[in-house]
């Protein structure tokens, strides 16, 4: 099973779990979000990734130009973990 | 993020690596670590200051607001501010070079880039781009 796949059972289980109406809040939201052309804005292939330095769970504060003079980087964007 | 734990050793074997970032706070960017044991760096970006560089951040409608508390989930307790912002989630790869090679984000929040599609951009196997807006 695909990772998307898994995903997708999970969020059936999750979302049958919870009452209707505030399902709908959530599904609305989402659809406005689709909407909005957000995702038409990103930065994308070919741009240049802004460099940061952020505070990490590991300690210290890491910067991309330090990771970037090692390899190539995959960068995972997540809302939180709630 | 489990998934991306289990992916981080064929990540490393082709010489990258792998950063997470959230809006969370540094602490609870240590509790999400530690509970899906991450060794691979969780970034705190306070305020969404990274990902709106990134173009990917978004306010949360007051209706839902309400709903996320009603479900027991505090955004301004784990973020430090009362925004209700978040960023979109959204995948990147990044060359040496700093140049975007692969990105994948979906207004749909569940939805994820395949760890085969992540391997196959670090391998230069061709630039993949998604970007879905409908369910």
């Amino acid at each position: 099973m695909s990772l998307n796949e898994q995903l997708e059972q999970m969020r059936q289980a999750s979302w049958g779990r919870w009452p209707a109406e505030k399902l709908a809040v959530v599904i609305r939201a989402q659809d406005e979000l689709a909407r909005s052309g957000l995702v038409d804005r990103i930065l994308g292939i070919g741009d240049p990734a802004p460099d940061f330095a952020l505070p990490s769970s590991l300690g210290g504060t890491v910067r991309l130009a330090d990771l970037l003079h090692k390899g190539p980087l995959v960068v995972a964007f997540y809302r939180g973990h709630w | 993020m489990s998934a991306l734990q289990q992916l981080l050793a064929d990540i490393r074997s082709l010489g990258a690596d792998l950063v997470a970032i959230s809006p969370e706070l540094p602490d609870s960017s240590h509790v999400t670590a530690e509970k899906n044991n991450l060794t691979f760096h969780v970034l705190s970006d306070v305020g969404n200051e990274v990902a709106k560089k990134f173009g990917l951040v978004f306010q949360l409608p007051l209706d839902l607001r309400e709903v996320y508390k009603s479900l027991g989930i505090d955004l301004p307790a784990h973020n430090g501010d009362q925004s209700y912002e978040l960023p979109l989630p959204a995948t990147y790869v990044i060359d040496r070079g700093g140049i975007i090679q692969a990105v994948f984000a979906d207004a749909d929040y569940v939805k994820r880039m395949e760890p085969t599609d992540i391997l196959a951009a670090l391998r230069g196997g061709g630039r993949s781009e998604h970007r879905a807006r409908a369910r």
